[in-house]
């Protein structure tokens, strides 16, 4: 298996949707191979720091604008 | 989203949904877009479709669920209407192999996730990194790894086939990861 074989494996491997035969490919790949070894690792990172975004307040207008809508939309 | 929510909608007004669901409509709308106004834009498109939809939605599955693809209608409608084309060529991520297949040589990033907490300036990158996704990956990234929408459910909002949804993925992910290596890799290690 070479390094970009790996890669492409990686979203299943990270989703517990592979083989495990596979799996045990992939480990022993890594294990002997550093550049995939951070590869992986920042791979898995950037998936889990992006689920901890916060999410951003709605801007002071447009919750205004929002609630002038509703207002308007009630009078109706 | 979450799909923590109500099932059985039956008292729930629009001024209820905004209030819950505001933030969440906005920002899905921001980050699939790519900037404030065309959100902003967007989130009053869902607000009125909430208004004239919510009978009809009253009694069937989850409000999230439901909001999310009236979000992400409206948001690739009024991306259609703004027929903005993409600036930059797509680059492949999956190029940066040696002939043989193996990796260039890789730096390791300087934090373990354990102890990768999100500031505000981390968060900033990642936002950044997602705007500057091409909205071929952009859609499904945000809806997965932000959103935490299923793999299924993204293939049925978008129309693209299970294996469709996978591949994007995975490019926008190789995408992020790379846009974020620079600020996270060990300067020396």
């Amino acid at each position: 298996m070479t390094c970009r074989e790996l890669v492409e494996l990686m979203i299943d491997y990270l989703a517990g949707d592979l083989p495990e035969d596979v799996c045990v490919h992939i480990r022993e790949h890594i294990e002997r191979c550093s550049p995939c070894d951070h590869f992986f690792q920042s791979y898995r990172i950037t998936v889990k720091i992006t689920r901890q975004l916060p999410q951003s307040p709605m801007p002071k207008s447009l919750s205004e604008k929002l609630n002038a809508l509703l207002s308007q939309i009630k009078k109706q | 989203m979450e799909t923590n929510g109500h099932n059985g909608n039956n008292h729930l007004t629009p001024e209820d949904i905004f209030r819950e669901y505001g933030p969440r409509v906005y920002n899905l709308a921001r980050r699939m877009l790519g900037n404030d106004a065309d959100a902003e834009d967007v989130t009053q498109e869902v607000l009125l479709q909430v208004v004239r939809k919510l009978d009809t939605f009253r009694g069937e599955a989850n409000i999230a669920t439901w909001l999310h693809r009236v979000t992400v209608n409206a948001a690739l409608a009024h991306r259609k209407k703004r027929a903005r084309r993409e600036e930059h060529e797509v680059h492949d991520p999956l190029q940066n192999y040696l002939n043989d297949g193996h990796h260039a040589n890789l730096r390791p990033w300087a934090a373990p996730p354990e102890e990768l907490a999100l500031n505000q300036e981390t968060s900033k990158l990642i936002e950044k990194a997602i705007n500057d996704l091409p909205e071929l990956y952009r859609d499904v990234y945000v809806l997965s790894d932000v959103e935490g929408v299923p793999n299924q459910e993204i293939g049925d909002m978008l129309g693209l086939s299970l294996p469709a949804v996978k591949s994007r993925l995975h490019r926008g992910r190789l995408l992020m990861r790379n846009a974020l290596a620079p600020h996270f890799e060990e300067v020396n290690p």
